[in-house]
């Protein structure tokens, strides 16, 4: 039915460590999700009681130990329709589920609100490429800059643009609209170097690199064992912004040589997909546990501390084979222990039962998540 | 200050009730900046009911923080009741206008320049702060309490012929002794109400109880867990804690004293809440009957009693084992008729209309789904029902809780068939978002399964 796995065995990929799933039952929040050999989704689950351990489960596993709420029942429907999992095909699978009202009002508002800002986005990534690919050409984008434009004008203009840029290249109209549709698409989840509006991992990136600062200060000054924890997250934190710092940099380089549009464009393709794809996959599973961290910030000591147990036991270490360290730099025992012993019991771990209350709490943090 | 001057406070305090939120907090903090004067405290009296709504924040000044590791014990004089060792909160001014009298001036105005320079939301700074005062402060209240026993013409002028006085001055005295241990201690274990304890929860307070006296002398504790007990969900967890520490020599006889005591104090205040929690509040002396009276919304209303009902029940439940220590049939009994008392409650103010409430929320406004906030009221509602069911069980009002939800299962079957079967419900967005909204109420109501149930049915039907 269920196995557990030691601390100690540590993914050696991305791909193995799983994606994390916004689920709102308390003891499912943030599992991490894997296709099996078969295909079949399995869930790691941090243990229960906050000890050492990790348990790996189907999901049809999942009834004998708790209640899974109506919301994560649904989700794993839209999960299994998925024909690739990756980070980005789960967030929108995610945002399609909650949006519907199922994890309540807030949460739905704000699933809409995510999907038409990424929809504007995705939108604002094609245009800013459109116009620097003119600049590059010496071509004036003043006509496209105009304001006061309909949808479907400005589209005709962009189209105009592109053909003239294709034309230079010797590429037909329709190769080069769908080069730079493909290119927007892949590139929108970071943003353009050149865009000023940051897109939704870059954000994550400076939001992470907030947080950890953070995290360190108070670690600095909580003078009981649990400022270790706070010690281990930040790191965590730090090992996950230094190689995306190194990925932005590198994929913001490829941005600003947007020539290789016009020519070996599947090279270009794939190392903004890989460049891309790698930045969702070092910030999954941090933007909840960031909201959570903030969702503390004016409580008392102790909600901190609490809060900080459940970092602990969520931070995404970053697999050995994509560049973190071995799992034995740390003394994940010892830090283990320190988190059992801060940990609250709730009813729902020693019943199964379901605490709506609790619940809720996680559906309010999904309704801050974007 | 003479006495017209001073009804003439409480009487501006509560004209200020009539006025908006934003200007009755304009108020409330230009009176905080007056400090202590005489009248000042009647005027809080009045504006209290509607300052625990709106809940600014509190600056903190030399007597709220000589009395801070006590403020669990604290009652409204309305409330208040003897030989629980609690402290009416009428008995505070005198209390420190003596204490501060015995107090040195340069170590009070110390305290004062620490609090304008500490950040107040540190309570670990404060308590630093606070150290030297609650030492002087415990010496003062013995030496009151002292004089007050010796001397009757003090006695009479400050606190009337009311032995109980001296009892509250003792209880205020051996919190205050202890008062930099109670507050680490807080600050070392979640907020008030506490519920769950986590194993370093446990150690912190073993650790005090070691620190205190032990087991050698069990008793030295006593007034931390007396706040302890206090600021419980189950206080029973720390009676219980008691009852299992180990005991050398003596103290055998002093640890059964002491869990005797603690439990009938225990009990004794879960049982005068549980007598007080119907009860409207009382009216402040003087008040005049156009006085705008607090409106509470009555959804949230329905929540706290809920709440309420909850936390008396589960502190009931968590002391059975003491109680029955005790051995006292009177106390048993009350507990029982408590219990009943608690059902009754239960059953007229949180069941009594709860189904016209919800279909008011859900289903009178004019579009086919309930608007957001409306929405949230409802699940606030259910909720609340919820939560009473749990509680079922105890109260032995389980056929009427049951047939509560059963009665608003119903509506919302009813209410969710009438909407499927109006013309165009199959592609209306609107249709399909009240169906979550009624699926929400139905999780919340009778589980996970059975939502699913009903939304793998509602949903083929509209697709």
């Amino acid at each position: 039915m269920s196995q557990a796995k030691s601390l100690d065995i540590s993914p050696g990929t991305f791909g193995e460590r799983g994606i994390s799933i916004p689920f709102t039952t308390p003891m499912l929040s943030q599992a991490r999700m894997r296709p099996t050999r078969q295909g079949e989704p399995e869930f790691l689950l941090p243990s229960f009681n906050g000890g050492k351990g990790m348990y790996i489960m189907p999901w049809r596993s999942l009834p004998a130990v708790m209640t899974v709420t109506l919301h994560d029942r649904l989700l794993y429907d839209a999960l299994l329709e998925l024909k690739q999992y990756s980070p980005d095909t789960v967030r929108q699978a995610v945002l399609a589920v909650q949006a519907t009202g199922v994890a309540g009002g807030d949460a739905s508002l704000a699933a809409e609100k995510t999907l038409a800002l990424d929809a504007g986005y995705q939108a604002l990534t094609q245009f800013t490429l459109v116009i620097e690919l003119l600049k590059l050409a010496r071509m004036d984008p003043a006509e496209l800059l105009a304001t006061g434009m309909t949808g479907s004008e400005s589209q005709r203009l962009v189209r105009a643009a592109l053909g003239q840029l294709g034309q230079r290249a010797n590429l037909p109209v329709e190769e080069m609209v769908s080069r730079v549709e493909t290119l927007a698409t892949l590139i929108a989840p970071v943003g353009l170097p050149q865009c000023q509006q940051l897109g939704r991992l870059r954000m994550a990136v400076g939001e992470l690199e907030r947080t950890r600062a953070s995290l360190q200060r108070w670690g600095a000054t909580d003078f009981s064992e649990v400022s270790q924890l706070a010690d281990f997250v930040a790191e965590t934190a730090k090992a996950a912004l230094d190689i995306s710092r190194d990925r932005l940099a590198r994929l913001d380089n490829r941005c600003r040589d947007l020539g290789a549009i016009a020519g070996d464009f599947r090279a270009l393709r794939t190392a903004v997909a890989e460049d891309v794809t790698r930045l969702g996959w070092l910030m999954d599973g941090w933007p909840f546990l960031i909201r959570l961290w903030d969702s503390v910030s004016d409580s008392p000591l102790e909600a901190q501390q609490s809060t900080m147990g459940e970092l602990f036991r969520l931070a995404p270490l970053i697999p050995v084979g994509e560049g973190g360290k071995e799992p034995s730099a740390y003394d994940l025992e010892v830090l283990g222990k320190i988190q059992t012993r801060w940990l609250r019991m709730g009813e729902d771990w020693r019943t199964g039962a379901l605490d709506m209350a609790a619940v809720m709490r996680i559906e309010a943090l999904k309704a801050t998540l974007s | 200050m003479t006495d017209p001057a001073i009804a003439q406070w409480q009487t501006l305090a509560r004209d200020a009730t009539r006025l908006s939120d934003a200007k009755f907090l304009q108020i409330y903090a230009l009176l905080e900046q007056l400090g202590e004067k005489p009248g000042i405290a009647g005027a809080f009296d009045a504006m209290r009911p509607r300052l625990t709504q709106l809940r600014p924040p509190r600056r903190p000044t030399v007597s709220r923080l000589f009395f801070r590791p006590a403020e669990d014990l604290f009652d409204d004089p309305g409330v208040y009741t003897r030989r629980l060792q609690r402290v009416s909160r009428g008995t505070l001014p005198t209390a420190w206008k003596l204490v501060r009298a015995r107090l040195d001036g340069g170590m009070v105005d110390g305290v004062a320049q620490g609090i304008l320079k500490a950040d107040p939301r540190d309570p670990r700074v404060m308590a630093r702060v606070a150290a030297p005062l609650w030492e002087a402060g415990a010496q003062a209240l013995a030496a009151i309490a002292d004089e007050a026993e010796n001397n009757l013409r003090f006695m009479v002028d400050n606190f009337g012929r009311d032995d109980d006085v001296l009892r509250q001055i003792q209880t205020l005295r051996d919190v205050l002794l202890l008062g930099g241990v109670i507050e680490d201690l807080k600050q070392r274990l979640p907020e008030r109400p506490i519920g769950d304890l986590a194993e370093s929860h446990v150690e912190a307070i073993k650790g005090v109880m070691a620190q205190l006296g032990g087991a050698e002398s069990p008793q030295a504790a006593a007034p931390v867990l007396l706040v302890l007990t206090a600021r419980m969900l189950r206080p029973g967890v720390i009676l219980k804690m008691l009852t299992d520490m180990r005991v050398t020599g003596n103290s055998q006889a002093q640890r059964d004293a002491l869990t005797r005591d603690l439990s009938g104090v225990v009990v004794g205040n879960l049982l005068r809440q549980t007598g007080t929690m119907a009860k409207p509040p009382e009216p402040t002396p003087g008040a005049t009957s156009g006085a705008a009276p607090a409106v509470k919304d009555p959804v949230q209303q329905l929540g706290s009693l809920a709440a309420v009902a909850e936390r008396l029940t589960d502190g009931l439940t968590s002391v059975n084992d003491s109680v029955a220590i005790l051995r006292d049939k009177k106390i048993v009994d009350r507990v029982a008729a408590a219990r009943s008392e608690i059902g009754e409650f239960v059953l007229t103010t949180v069941l009594g209309d709860v189904e016209k409430t919800l279909a008011a929320l859900m289903y009178s406004a004019g579009g086919v789904s309930t608007p957001p906030d409306e929405m949230k009221k409802a699940e606030a509602t259910v909720l609340a029902l919820k939560r009473s069911s749990k509680l079922a069980g105890h109260l032995g009002i389980q056929r009427e809780v049951t047939a509560k939800i059963t009665e608003i299962r119903r509506e919302i079957d009813r209410q969710t068939e009438r909407m499927m079967a109006a013309p165009g419900a199959r592609g209306d967005p609107e249709v399909r978002r009240q169906m979550f909204n009624n699926l929400r109420l139905v999780e919340i109501l009778a589980g996970s399964d059975e939502a699913e149930r009903m939304y793998r049915e509602w949903n083929r039907r509209l697709t």
